[in-house]
């Protein structure tokens, strides 16, 4: 049990490296990138130890969890804690990080370079995303909620600092400040609802703020804010995990960050920063459970967002672009699965996810890298000169799909299974059009790119097949990729040592093992089989003139999905006309009703002179002190309206 | 003291002294408004008298009147274009309205107080006590004062000082450009600046 | 004569500072041959020396000087606390002082007069003493915002500083003359030493009246209220000014543009933390039992503090400027722990105060991190627009980064000093029942985090610009202070539970009856 009890040294170690190559990674041979290496690997190799450790502790009947921690501060009765807790769900969210997370970093080390040279801040590079998994680590052990929040902010700004890692480029930078403010307003909610979260239960422990909750504790809150409170402080929070997760309405920081280096986009997308959202009500489930709407609000939001972005995602033409669009609509498959409390499903399709989307994201770096182009139009009869990718990519793409037998199928048969058990038929329908979506999408990504004629031959030339430091990551997590989805299978599960299924080892409370329901599984094979075929119809080759006819007749959806049904210009709108406008009035009341011209700068001191001393200096401090009379004398007013009897 | 004579003192020197405090303000004239502020210091003078703290009266008077307001006329003089042309303020009724509202406020609050009598009852040779307290418990206050007064002095001294030496490097820059008008006092045609961004 | 001894022992490191003043300012005088780097090192050395002693000597002392100063921790904290950021301000601002400014030793023993000023005001226990202890305070930063006398915008700032200030003493003499008026004494500790009559303290007057206003059978007064509010509103009035809170803070952005840069840190770190020292002492020692009357008015304010400066702070364009909007912002903040003072116990009413030191500890270290680095900005290239700092992060990396990183912790990033305190406070106040301030600060720090980022992007997005492009280097004094100072930045976003005790230790002094 040493291990588990000692969990903090997995987010230590990267942290240590982070460090480390932050005071002294210039100097260091190579860049340092070895120690990253070294970290991250190390984390890997624990994390079997810790997984052993659990599921000896699961065998002994002890439960697989394990608390340690210490109290950082301690006033009257306020009490912090550092503290980790190690369950399953943590388990599973270790192993993803520590495999992506090495996966990625191994690549990188060739990927960050051109021509065997390093690129310029090559040590920032691997120092920030040592940070970055390191905070995800710690995300994903935190025992309480402000221990979480705080490594939640510090994956944000590793994720700031990495999508604006080429800072020389403007859209770089846009990209990152809008990546950052977006989930930061999903924060301020998320902080809003751990302080009233709080203000119920007297503790951030998770633990307890879940028993609080399931003793029914909550219930009885209207002394500060009548019924709604519970709902409200929870959907606070899950303001939160949806500005992590690129949930609808805040979806449109995802894409853009792919203006970062492609691993990070690969890491982001896969293990660490966009699966907090999910993981977040994953591991409060029991909280969402007994407050009311709370699921039905997961739910649908998970539901808009897979619909929408696979629409959206149809229409792309950057190659990263639609892979990240795929991203936030898998993701709204998890909070489908969570809004149906199925725990278990929701990190199992977490789970398949990372694998077949990291695969895919580095298999679009090393097109990207190779071939200098990320633009779809211009790529296309890849295959050839890049096999390994290709195949690759393709194995990757069927599982997004959810081609049987590949892990994708797996996890997203188990999301139609709960839903059709738990939910009507109206959201099983969408979620088959969902599901539909993204089999065409993802094949037309594959045709346009991988087969057809090369459209620009100057591309083709120059296109090699990666190196082989490149291709060890892509091929080991294919292997995941096909494999990983076996793990639903009670047999499969015990044949490891776990105990059943991957959804009864995650989610005790939950006696249902995995249940194969083959009329469903038959249906959603059938649906991506139709959506592959739909997408061979009208974008494979020459069919393509088929998708152009179709955009000619229908000009005004096509420009609306090509343009992401306008999500950007809109918001951008609001702040231009409502946000910027409303501090301009402000200001303006403030400099020129209560505040005079301020220092005006030299305009004004030209005029320096007795004059305008007079008139603009002491000219103004009347109006100054004028308003500090108003001030005075409404607050009196105000006060004795209040206070006096 | 007999009751109608106190409050007729009361009554007047008050009225002397809102008086007065009015006609600084209406006055244009710089010179008139020091009148007046003395007339308004001899008021408060008179007021001390009648609560029995003599000390205070004479210290307002020699103080007050005697130095500072005989001060400020010369300051006055030696400034010539202060005393005259004071222009009006847009702001003057809105001020006048709202100065009407804060004194009602104020005698309405006056007023409805119950104050109640000095707990600590009369006090009797003023001098000899404020000069032990300023001695023994009021010794701190006291030379916090001092060291005020010091570092205003100290400061005005630094501040109004004629350098002899030459001017600091980074006035010649402000002068070029033009944030500084040139030793001829002519910057009429320096380049505007941007102005209010709001 | 009741003759009260008089310990001066327990205020040598005031009587050793006024000294020290004194002489640095005829040191300078006489010794007209000794370069000025000299004097400002001599006074940093100096302050630090007396910082240590003052530690050392004075934890636990608990006393009081006279009935009119209290020595206790939390005079203590303070006394250390200003030394520092007075030390920090002459080191940051010798070389500025040497290219810009005249009268070196003036502008020294000013400073140090000030943080006189400051440590007496955290002090003072007796509302005259307290008084004085602000305007000696007040009438040293009025000089030496106006110390650049030949930099026309030092002179319209000092002006106005010292005019306004001047109104706002009217008016808070005025509030302290009402309740003198209603309370008979301007004594405010409840603790009373032998040989005064026992019972006439402010506290106690106040507490009866609150008393009285519940159980009228009481025979003591009648209804004061009306005086009380008046009184109130005054009080707040004036130490809304000196704090900068709204609507009494025009004052604020013209200072601080106008003042040098070292002043503007000076004034911006030490002088709100004086006068929230006072603020604190002031309400919880004094105000407390007629905190109903003067809570509401509090909270209004800190509300209308929190929007108005960071929504203002969007729209500016000159970096002190912003910085002085975004201080706002910062007071507002901390206004939540004054209004939280209101609460159920006095253990509750301890929490705000702990809370209110910690963030304005926090706040003020993080500050002089901004302006240090600032004045090294400044001192090569005598810009101070947000344009100004296009490129920094080529020219001289590790400044841009100290600057990132003091901004990000104004804006209560994790991590950082800015997060830990900020969140204390909110949580505070939530917990003592003025919840929806915590939201409102939630709230309003995220659009903090849209200026700070546009300074942000400025230093790491665009190219240098104008005929100064090239890298420069930091001095090492001043690079020594960035550092201690970005370390404190962490420590108290990591582990502030020391500075947490000890400050909970000094806030304790202030609530007798706990």
């Amino acid at each position: 049990m040493f291990w588990m009890e000692h969990v903090w040294i997995l987010p230590a170690l990267p942290v240590c490296a982070f460090f480390v190559l932050f005071l002294v990674g210039r100097f260091l041979p190579r860049g340092g990138d070895w120690l990253s290496i070294g970290a991250v690997g190390t984390v890997f190799g624990l994390f079997f130890v810790v997984l052993i450790e659990h599921l000896d502790s699961i065998a002994d009947g002890l439960g697989g969890l394990a608390n340690s921690g210490f109290t950082w501060l301690q006033v009257g009765e306020f009490t912090l804690r550092i503290g980790w807790t190690v369950d399953s769900i943590a388990v599973v969210m270790i192993g993803v990080i520590a495999t992506v997370g090495l996966m990625v970093v191994l690549y990188s080390t060739q990927y960050m370079r051109h021509h065997g040279k390093p690129e310029p801040r090559y040590w920032w590079y691997f120092a920030v995303i040592s940070l970055f998994i390191g905070s995800m680590l710690a995300l994903v052990l935190a025992d309480n909620l402000l221990l979480l929040y705080v490594a939640w902010e510090g994956v944000g700004v590793c994720s700031f600092l990495l999508i604006g890692f080429y800072h020389e480029r403007r859209s770089a930078v846009e990209a990152a400040k809008k990546a950052f403010v977006t989930t930061r307003l999903g924060d301020v909610g998320m902080l809003i609802g751990i302080i009233l979260l709080w203000r119920a239960t007297g503790s951030f422990q998770i633990t307890e703020i879940i028993q609080a909750a399931q003793a029914g504790r909550l219930d009885d809150l209207p002394q500060v804010m009548g019924d709604g409170y519970l709902t409200m402080s929870v959907l606070f929070l899950f303001l939160g995990a949806m500005g992590k997760s690129a949930q609808f309405p805040f979806h449109v920081w995802l894409p853009d960050a792919m203006e970062g280096p492609t691993p990070v986009s690969a890491l982001i997308h896969a293990a660490t920063m966009v699966v907090a959202g999910v993981y977040l009500v994953a591991r409060l489930l029991p909280l969402f459970d007994v407050t009311p709407g709370a699921l039905e609000v997961v739910l649908a939001i998970g539901l808009a967002t897979a619909l929408l972005t696979g629409v959206i995602a149809l229409a792309q033409t950057d190659i990263k672009r639609v892979l990240a669009y795929s991203t936030v609509s898998q993701l709204g498959f998890m909070f489908v699965a969570l809004g149906c409390g199925a725990v278990g499903v929701a990190m199992l399709h977490l789970m398949t996810h990372a694998f077949f989307k990291a695969t895919l994201f580095l298999g679009a770096g090393s097109i990207i890298h190779m071939s200098d182009e990320q633009d779809a139009r211009r790529l296309g009869g890849l295959w050839w000169r890049m096999p390994v990718t290709a195949v690759t990519f393709i194995l990757s793409a069927l599982a997004l799909a959810g081609i049987a037998p590949l892990s994708g199928f797996f996890s997203k048969d188990e999301i139609f299974v709960v839903v059709e058990a738990t939910q009507n038929e109206a959201i099983l329908v969408l979620l088959g059009v969902a599901a539909f979506l993204s089999a065409v999408y993802m094949a037309r990504l594959v045709f346009i790119t991988f087969f057809g004629a090369p459209k620009d031959l100057e591309v083709i030339r120059r296109t090699r097949e990666a190196p082989a430091l490149m291709l060890i990551p892509l091929v080991f997590l294919t292997v995941l990729t096909a494999f990983a989805g076996w793990f639903a299978m009670d047999q499969v599960g015990d044949w490891f040592g776990f105990p059943g299924g991957i959804n009864q080892w995650i989610y005790f409370p939950e006696p249902e093992a995995f249940h194969f329901n083959s009329a469903l599984a038959v249906g959603t094979g059938l649906v991506s089989l139709l959506g592959i075929s739909t997408a061979w119809w009208l974008f494979y080759g020459r069919n393509a003139r088929r998708a152009q006819a179709l955009r000619e007749r229908q000009p005004r959806l096509a420009a609306m999905v090509e343009n992401k049904f306008y999500f950007d210009e809109s918001y951008q709108w609001a702040i231009d006309h409502a946000v910027l406008p409303f501090g301009r009035i402000v200001a303006r009341f403030d400099r020129l009703v209560v505040n005079d011209t301020g220092i005006n700068g030299p305009a004004n001191l030209t005029r320096w002179s007795g004059e305008w001393v007079r008139r603009h200096v002491t000219g103004r401090l009347p109006d100054y002190a004028l308003l500090m009379v108003i001030g005075v004398a409404v607050l009196g007013a105000l006060g004795f309206l209040l206070r006096s009897n | 003291m007999s009751d109608v004579g106190f409050h007729l003192a009361f009554w007047s020197l008050s009225a002397l002294t809102i008086g007065g405090a009015l006609m600084i303000i209406v006055s244009r004239n710089l010179i008139h408004a020091v009148i007046f502020l003395i007339l308004s210091f001899i008021g408060v003078a008179g007021l001390f008298i009648t609560l029995s703290a003599d000390f205070l009266a004479l210290v307002q008077i020699l103080v007050y009147v005697g130095a500072i307001a005989v001060l400020m006329l010369f300051a006055i003089l030696l400034t010539p274009r202060a005393a005259r042309d004071n222009e009006e303020s847009l702001m003057r009724y809105p001020a006048m309205i709202l100065m009407g509202l804060v004194i009602a406020a104020g005698v309405f609050v006056a007023l409805e107080t119950d104050w109640g009598p000095m707990r600590e009852g009369a006090i009797g040779t003023q001098a000899k006590i404020i000069g032990e307290s300023l001695i023994n418990q009021y010794v701190l206050p006291f030379e916090i004062g001092a060291v005020m007064l010091t570092a205003a002095l100290v400061g005005a001294i630094a501040l109004a000082r004629q350098d002899d030496e030459d001017l600091p490097i980074h006035t010649a820059s402000l002068i070029e450009e033009g944030v500084l008008p040139p030793p001829d006092g002519d910057a009429a045609d320096a380049p505007a600046g941007p102005g209010d961004d709001s | 004569m009741d003759v009260i001894d008089l310990e001066y022992a327990l205020i040598i490191p005031e009587l050793v500072l006024a000294s020290f003043a004194t002489l640095i300012v005829a040191g300078a005088l006489i010794f007209r041959r000794v370069p000025q780097e000299v004097w400002g090192y001599l006074s940093a050395a100096g302050l630090v020396v007396l910082l240590v002693l003052t530690a050392v000597f004075y934890i636990n002392v608990n006393d009081d000087f006279a009935n009119v100063l209290a020595v206790d921790n939390y005079t203590v904290l303070f006394r250390v606390f200003f030394l520092g950021i007075a030390a920090f301000a002459i080191l940051a601002g010798v070389q500025f002082a040497g290219d810009r400014l005249r009268h070196h030793g003036e502008f020294y023993g000013l400073i140090m007069f000030a943080t006189l000023g400051m440590m007496l005001l955290a002090a003072s226990r007796e509302l005259i003493t307290a008084y004085l202890s602000l305007e000696l305070m007040s009438f040293s930063l009025y000089i030496l915002v106006g110390f650049n006398k030949l930099n026309p915008f030092s002179n319209e700032g000092s002006l106005k500083y010292l005019l306004l200030g001047a109104f706002s003493s009217a008016l808070f003499l005025y509030g302290l003359s009402i309740l003198y008026g209603v309370t008979g004494t301007t004594t405010y500790s409840a603790i009373e030493p032998d040989g005064i009559e026992a019972g006439r303290n402010i506290a106690q007057q106040l507490g009866n009246f609150s008393a009285a206003t519940i159980d009228s059978a009481l025979p003591i007064p009648g209804d004061v209220r009306p005086a009380i509010i008046v009184a109130l509103v005054l009080i707040v009035a004036g130490l809304g000014f000196k704090v900068s809170a709204v609507p009494f803070h025009q004052w604020t952005p013209d200072a601080y543009q106008g003042a040098p840069l070292p002043i503007t840190a000076f004034l911006s770190a030490a002088g709100k933390a004086a006068a929230f020292a006072f603020f604190l002492r002031l309400f919880s020692e004094a105000l407390l039992p007629a905190a109903a009357e003067w809570s509401w008015l509090i909270a209004v304010i800190a509300a209308l503090t929190m929007i108005t400066g960071n929504l203002v702070a969007l729209r500016q364009t000159n970096m002190k400027r912003l910085m002085a909007y975004s201080s706002i912002g910062q007071v507002g903040y901390l206004l939540i722990g004054i209004v939280a003072l209101d609460a159920g116990s006095l253990a509750e009413s301890q929490d705000a105060a702990t809370a209110l030191v910690l963030h304005l500890l926090g706040y003020v270290a993080t500050n002089v991190l901004v302006f240090t680095a600032l004045i090294a900005f400044y001192n090569r290239t005598g810009k101070d627009d947000i344009v100004d700092l296009r490129g920094l992060a080529e020219r001289q990396p590790m400044l841009a980064l100290l600057l990132s990183i003091a901004l990000f912790s104004l804006a209560g990033m994790p991590l950082f000093a800015g997060f830990a305190t900020k969140f204390v406070i909110f949580q505070v106040a939530a917990s003592n029942g003025h919840l929806w301030l915590a939201v409102i600060g939630v709230t309003v720090s995220f659009v903090s985090l849209y200026y700070y980022l546009m300074v942000i992007k400025q230093m790491y997005l665009y190219k240098p610009e104008g005929d100064d492009t090239g890298r420069f280097s930091v001095p090492a004094p001043m690079m020594g202070a960035l550092a201690v100072l970005t370390g404190a930045v962490f420590l108290v976003g990591l582990y502030p539970a020391p500075l947490f005790k000890a400050i909970d230790a000094s806030t304790a002094m202030l609530f007798p009856g706990l």
